[in-house]
């Protein structure tokens, strides 16, 4: 019978799941719980359990990224756009411009959107892609430190 | 704070799974002694090794992969592995057959499912157990012992036929036994 075939529903059995079941769980010896307890004894919980402890920089270096983030956002953020109607192209224009004069050296045509994002929004985009993989490798990283 | 090493909160679990860890490892290993080395290792490589626990998984699966391990290896270790390796032939229930089996007592279940056991290994009663006792799903299985999905359905599968044609093989002894009488 081809295995793929079997389904989980074709292995129930009524009669063997009521003859497998007919047997009680036997009850443990006395002391059995007394031997582990005192086998565990001497193992220190330190070496039993490895806490994952950050070092200082990334403890303290997370919430200071989003704390001066948050600053530059507000402060800068703010600067920026009283100064916005007087200054010219935006971050992201000279970004697209720039790339489209790279792709018409390769004599493509390739119309980027001609965006007029403030410098604040350009800030959140920027500052949330990089925050996302900031945590995306920081959890990758944790995540590895723990288990191994 | 059970991850964390607290052994008094680890003795609650101790507590909670003695009677089943003792029980399976007796099925599998069929010696009180045995089992009651092999449940003791289980629940300390369980102690050591849960900084390694995912809280993702179920503690109950993930312990009876430890307690799963430790039985095989006890038996590897001992070279006492007294299952088939074979393939047997497919049985195949006739109405009488059912019928006997349907009409079997309590008493004689527990009579029946110990011959039963002794046609199959180790790792098929631990799956039968799991399965059929504990309602384990196969993908449960799967993380359990570590094989694919469909090797713990051809597992099973077999063990079934193997458990019915034993139980069968017994029920014609006794009637044959009974008609001489």
């Amino acid at each position: 019978m081809a295995n793929k075939m079997i389904s989980e529903d074709d292995l129930r059995d009524d009669f063997i799941s009521a003859m497998v079941r007919s047997d009680k769980p036997l009850k443990a010896p006395e002391g059995l719980l007394d031997g582990i307890m005192n086998q565990i004894g001497p193992i220190p919980a330190a070496t039993a359990i490895k806490p994952y402890n950050p070092p200082l920089w990334l403890k303290w270096g997370i919430p200071a990224t989003i704390i001066s983030l948050m600053l530059v956002l507000l402060v800068w953020g703010n600067e920026n756009n009283t100064a916005q109607q007087a200054k010219g192209p935006s971050l992201f224009d000279k970004a697209f411009n720039s790339i489209n004069s790279w792709f018409s050296g390769l004599h493509l045509n390739i119309n980027l959107p001609n965006s007029n994002l403030s410098s604040t929004i350009t800030w959140i985009i920027g500052g949330g892609i990089l925050l996302t993989w900031a945590f995306l490798l920081l959890a990758r990283f944790l995540d590895k430190k723990v288990h191994n | 704070m059970i991850l964390r090493g607290e052994k008094a909160y680890f003795a609650f679990l101790v507590k909670k799974y003695e009677d089943k860890a003792y029980s399976l490892c007796y099925k599998i290993l069929r010696d009180k002694e045995e089992a009651r080395d092999s449940a003791q290792d289980a629940f300390i490589k369980a102690y050591e090794a849960l900084p390694g626990f995912r809280l993702d998984s179920q503690f109950s699966t993930w312990f009876y992969r430890i307690i799963y391990n430790t039985c095989l290896n006890k038996i590897r270790k001992d070279r006492t592995d007294t299952g088939f390796e074979t393939d047997d032939p497919v049985w195949n229930n006739s109405a009488s057959d059912n019928e006997a089996i349907a009409n079997l007592d309590q008493e004689d279940m527990k009579e029946m499912l110990l011959k039963a056991y002794e046609v199959l290994s180790p790792e098929e009663i631990f799956l039968v157990e799991q399965f059929y006792h504990e309602e384990c799903s196969i993908d449960e299985l799967s993380a359990m012992t570590g094989l694919s999905q469909s090797n713990v359905k051809v597992k099973l599968f077999r063990a079934r036929q193997k458990m019915h044609g034993q139980i069968k093989t017994a029920l014609k002894e006794e009637i044959h036994i009974w008609q001489t009488r």
